[in-house]
């Protein structure tokens, strides 16, 4: 089946689409690390070249990402591990595939006739394979492009899961409760 | 007249009758041209020579006439020329259905390109793929040119013996294909894309940065189905990590407060690593009780931060704590000590010691410095008892047995005393 709407010119679709996606993601965490940070020399390299917005936000660091997809058809997989492959060819993200290849499988033992004759049985069984990708020190910008562009072009029947682990520093109240200055001292060599 | 005779009239009649323009075949056919634009204009049998006995040949014997015609191999069209032409005079013309050759029709225009299939007239040199297949589609034969086959047959008769073709073949149509993500399409995505990307910051790979800098780590999972609801319970959670290195204000009776604090909720915990003689301590925290992840996350920055403000704060009710509130074996303060008041012996101070060591083995955990029940801890416990009360295989006498024998023995037990008490001095 058909999705909703299809990408005919993914340029302009994905920018348009990042255009909103970057801010969405950020106001998700409900948390504008704004001025505050903007001193930090560190955190400056993070900040979104979306010179549009009227203040600067910073990017998201994501230390693993793990990309778990599940089907049942194990061709189909093959085939989009080989299509994300080339994506992180293209994007210079190093990608690791794990994949057990064996199924996880639930069988059904079902009687053969509706009536009677119990000696006589079918068995259904239904497999799911497993493939997980792992990807490492990614920003935020990076993955969402990545992942959005992974996402949309998922084949029909088939699962994704994706599991980020973000690096975030301390907040200004427990710096405080350190007895630390919440920004760090400025490194203008690491311009 | 004899037949022979009116066929050879007719014959000489019918050349200069039939020597006829092609397009009033049309017009015989009804097909108006605008070249042709009065076809009495042209046509002057009716007037012309064939007032004679041809003509009533013509006109009056057209059933035999046209038969004799088709006979005679003259074309259809010429023979529809000539119904036109008897249909102009006024008598109707009279159509074998299977004898009379009926004008060549032109062909209907059914569709736009003849009946050759796409995947046939593509050539490589002028078409790029990407924009013959520029989205996800259904698999259609005729647009892909390669001879795919899909299906097994049962046996040597079915289809010869060799798999379907991809004409209308159902197999092919239902399973998802890949002709709209080929090299091709990903590297022109890409190139379109890539500027959206920016690159990890060299700043964060060197040692210790990252544990200073950005030592949170937390962990959201998202969920992607294709299913009636794009919604998913699960992808609320949040983890969080933190290492406790990193809480600098944590001195001993701190560190013992948040472990207590943390041992009472039911979303936290301490984990603890041993590296060597070193211990790395993770604090990890999860939330799944707000509906929304933002709002999960919130709470787990507010619950870390109560946590580390009230682990530092001491009250003055926190010293009626009792020996047993520790987080880990104490022997100060336990039963085991006050026991060896009861001791008929003033024990020796390093019999005491062995024995505190080998308690403190005994009940702590590994996270904590101990081993827990272990054939070697309790063997070492026995043989410290033993030498407190002067018994066992160490020979009789008061506390502080026969040294001896326990040398062998006491020698790791003074490494793991040094250890211990090294720690101790340490927290």
């Amino acid at each position: 089946t058909m999705l909703p709407f299809r990408l005919v010119n993914i340029s302009q679709q994905i920018v348009q689409a990042m255009g909103t996606k970057l801010w969405i993601s950020h106001q998700t965490r409900g948390v504008m690390q704004v001025a505050s940070c903007s001193t930090n020399t560190l955190t400056a390299q993070l900040q979104s070249s979306q010179s549009e917005q009227q203040h600067r936000e910073v990017d998201d660091l994501i230390a693993r990402m793990q990309v778990q997809l599940k089907g049942h058809d194990p061709a189909v997989m093959d085939s989009y591990e080989k299509f994300v492959c080339m994506v992180s060819q293209e994007l210079s993200l190093p990608m690791r595939v794990e994949d057990r290849n064996r199924p996880h499988f639930v069988r059904l033992t079902l009687n053969r006739s509706p009536f009677i004759h119990k000696k006589h049985m079918r068995q259904y069984e239904f497999r799911t394979y497993c493939k997980t990708l792992h990807f490492s020190k990614l920003t935020g910008s990076t993955a969402s492009v990545f992942l959005e562009y992974i996402q949309r072009n998922l084949p029909e029947g088939m699962a994704m899961q994706v599991r980020k682990e973000r690096l975030e520093p301390l907040t200004e109240f427990l710096h405080k409760l350190n007895g630390e200055d919440a920004v760090a001292p400025t490194d203008s060599s690491n311009n | 007249m004899t037949p022979t005779g009116k066929l050879l009239l007719l014959s000489g009649l019918a050349r200069r009758l039939l020597a006829a323009p092609s397009n009033h075949s049309l017009a015989a056919a009804g097909y108006s041209n605008s070249s042709s634009s009065n076809s009495s204009d042209v046509w002057s049998i009716g007037e012309g020579g064939v007032d004679d006995a041809g003509a009533a040949s013509v006109s009056g014997r057209r059933g035999a006439s046209s038969r004799r015609a088709g006979f005679a191999g003259y074309s259809a069209a010429d023979v529809a020329a000539a119904a036109a032409a008897s249909n102009t005079a006024g008598f109707r013309s009279l159509v074998v259905p299977g004898l009379t050759k009926e004008a060549a029709k032109p062909p209907l225009l059914r569709s736009r390109h003849p009946l050759t299939p796409r995947c046939d007239r593509m050539k490589p040199a002028h078409s790029s793929w990407p924009s013959v297949w520029p989205t996800a589609r259904t698999f259609h034969p005729a647009a892909v040119p390669l001879p795919v086959r899909q299906g097994r047959p049962n046996n040597a008769t079915e289809n010869a013996g060799i798999s379907p073709n991809k004409w209308g073949n159902t197999e092919l149509i239902k399973v998802p294909n890949f002709l709209h993500l080929t090299p091709a399409h990903v590297a022109a995505h890409c190139a379109a894309i890539k500027h959206l990307c920016t690159p990890w910051p060299k700043a964060l790979d060197e040692p210790g940065v990252i544990d200073k800098q950005l030592p949170l780590l937390v962990v959201t999972t998202d969920y992607l189905r294709s299913h009636h609801s794009i919604r998913d319970i699960r992808a609320r959670r949040v983890d969080l990590s933190l290492c406790l290195d990193r809480l600098v204000k944590l001195d001993k009776r701190s560190l013992e407060k948040l472990l207590c604090l943390v041992s009472f909720s039911n979303f936290a915990k301490v984990d603890t690593q041993v590296v060597g003689s070193s211990r790395v301590r993770h604090l990890r925290m999860w939330s799944d009780r707000c509906p929304w992840r933002f709002q999960n996350y919130d709470y787990l920055i507010y619950a870390l931060s109560a946590l580390y403000s009230q682990s530092l704060r001491h009250e003055s009710w926190e010293s009626g704590k009792a020996w047993i509130d520790n987080q880990r074996y104490e022997f100060d303060g336990s039963s085991s000590q006050k026991k060896l008041a009861k001791l008929a012996n003033e024990p020796a101070t390093n019999a005491v010691t062995h024995y505190r060591n080998a308690l403190i083995k005994l009940h702590r955990q590994p996270e904590n410095g101990g081993t827990g029940e272990t054939h070697d801890s309790l063997r070492q416990y026995g043989r410290a008892v033993e030498f407190l009360l002067g018994i066992g295989k160490g020979g009789g006498g008061g506390g502080g047995g026969p040294v001896k024998k326990l040398d062998a023995s006491s020698a790791q037990q003074t490494g793991q005393t040094k250890r211990t008490t090294e720690r101790q001095a340490a927290s």
